[in-house]
């Protein structure tokens, strides 16, 4: 899995920020429980679409589809480049 | 896809606006004053089929616009008004009227009372009318909130502020027109109403409109004088020779090339809502409206301020309990393919005054096209959403 693309959703008031990570790959359930090493996760297999989000404490909330081929994240913090470098790292390292 | 996002924009278009709008590419250009084909001007064709449509005597009170932001801008902007002055507002109105209420304060200095609602969104003509004076300069109001639904009597509120002060009452009817009946020509004390096209009329993004009563046109010995600065002026297509904007309406309103296709549409969605019927339509919404607020009411984590507007009209926001309303939106959307409006609606201080703020509400805006069936899903989704405590 490879992130394609980075784009902003929605620049908060707060100190929040939105992004969206696209893949070139749908993300399916294997991968889910790869991003849900990160933090607490949880999983809705009961909705038409499985929902996932991801929360790593202090530093961003992650929310996605089984199936699709985007994720969001909300960071807690938008001026801490750092933590977007790791997520984008592990994001990445992930292989089939 | 189930899309209860139509307060925001309808979708999807009638038949006959779709083929309205196909029909305009198999025919020349046509644009206001601007060629020789014969025959009766399009444009003027369709302003007098609106015009009809809105009550409106005169259609050449009608002028085109981008839409209601445009429209509101437009009288807001043009108001002939100095430091000190005094405007009222209310706490419903979407930034569409706040804001550019907000740059008069900014570069006039006029003095501005925006008028609480209740805790849900209700305000009584009496509660606005105790601010306007006899030095009051204009009252802004829409007509359906954005936000709740609530409906303001505004022949009643515009009949009791012309007994006390000569304010110019200025409408935003974006949620209203194609809903409720308008009759510009028995509401008479209105001196203006602004609405965008694509919203329950039915017609593409990009066109709206705006109507000025007689009392905003000066027409003193044949000389018109509008009351309302025009927002921009340039080519209007008649007499060019002159290096003043003509004063003529409506193309006094109407410089540059007209939305010529939204024009279009927006006839063809006047069209249909006339042979659909009015009456019928708003049966229908209403319908659909008390069908979901009845079942969202029997569920205890839903909030909403709905439950307490009579006339639910065609708009029904609402939050869940513990649940941030931009993530119930985005698994309706991305799980259960339901498309809903979350946020503040560009609305802030009724989301403020409601408890909304900062993360806003969850919005259904039904539609003539929308059906139980479609609500029950939707109902279903919700209580899969509450019950997962996602």
């Amino acid at each position: 899995m490879i992130i394609i693309n980075i784009s902003i959703k929605e620049d908060c008031l707060d100190s929040t920020i939105i992004k969206e990570f696209a893949f070139d790959q749908s993300i399916n359930r294997e991968y889910i429980n790869y991003l849900g090493k990160l933090g607490s996760m949880q999983y809705f297999p009961e909705f038409p679409k499985p929902f996932f989000s991801i929360i790593v404490d202090r530093e961003f909330k992650i929310k996605g589809i089984e199936g699709e081929k985007t994720i969001r994240i909300i960071f807690d913090n938008k001026n801490d480049l750092e933590v977007e470098k790791r997520l984008i790292l592990f994001c990445n390292r992930f292989t089939l | 896809m189930i899309y209860f996002n139509n307060a925001a924009t309808s979708y999807p278009k009638p038949p006959n606006v779709k083929l309205a709008v196909n029909d305009y590419f198999n025919h020349y250009p046509v644009g206001q004053n601007r060629n020789q084909l014969g025959g009766e001007d399009l444009i003027l064709n369709i302003r007098k089929r609106i015009a009809k449509f809105l009550g409106i005597k005169n259609c050449n009170n009608l002028f085109f616009t981008s839409g209601a932001t445009e429209g509101l801008n437009l009288l807001i902007a043009g108001l002939n008004v100095e430091e000190g002055d005094h405007l009222v507002t209310t706490e419903n109105e979407h930034n569409s009227v706040l804001r550019p209420l907000y740059r008069l304060i900014e570069t006039k200095k006029i003095k501005l009372d925006i008028v609480a609602t209740n805790e849900y969104g209700i305000i009584n003509v009496s509660d606005i009318i105790k601010y306007v004076n006899s030095e009051t300069k204009a009252v802004i109001v829409n007509h359906v909130s954005n936000v709740t639904g609530f409906t303001l009597d505004i022949e009643q509120l515009a009949l009791q502020i012309k007994q006390k002060s000569k304010a110019i009452i200025i409408v935003d009817g974006s949620q209203s027109v194609g809903y409720l009946p308008i009759d510009l020509s028995r509401m008479n004390a209105i001196d203006a109403f602004a609405f965008s096209g694509h919203k329950s009329l039915w017609a593409l993004e990009g066109i709206g409109a705006v109507y000025i009563s007689e009392s905003l046109i000066n027409s003193d010995q044949n000389k018109i004088a509008p009351l309302i600065a025009p927002l921009k002026v340039g080519g209007t297509g008649v007499k060019s020779e002159s290096l003043k904007q003509p004063t003529e309406l409506p193309i006094y309103y109407e410089s540059g090339t007209q939305n010529i296709i939204g024009i279009i549409s927006l006839a063809a969605g006047v069209d249909f809502i006339t042979s659909i019927g009015l009456e019928k339509i708003n049966q229908r919404v209403s319908v659909l409206s008390d069908y979901l607020v009845d079942k969202l009411q029997a569920m205890p984590e839903i909030i909403s301020p709905s439950f307490e507007i009579e006339i639910k009209n065609s708009i029904i926001s609402f939050n869940i309990l513990n649940h941030d309303p931009s993530e119930v939106a985005f698994i309706l959307s991305n799980s259960f393919d339901i498309i809903v409006r979350e946020g503040l609606h560009c609305a802030p201080l009724i989301s403020k005054r409601l408890g909304f703020f900062p993360k806003g509400s969850i919005r259904v805006g039904l539609s003539y096209f929308n059906t139980e069936g479609e609500i029950d899903f939707f109902i279903d989704s919700i209580k899969k959403i509450i019950s997962s405590k996602c």
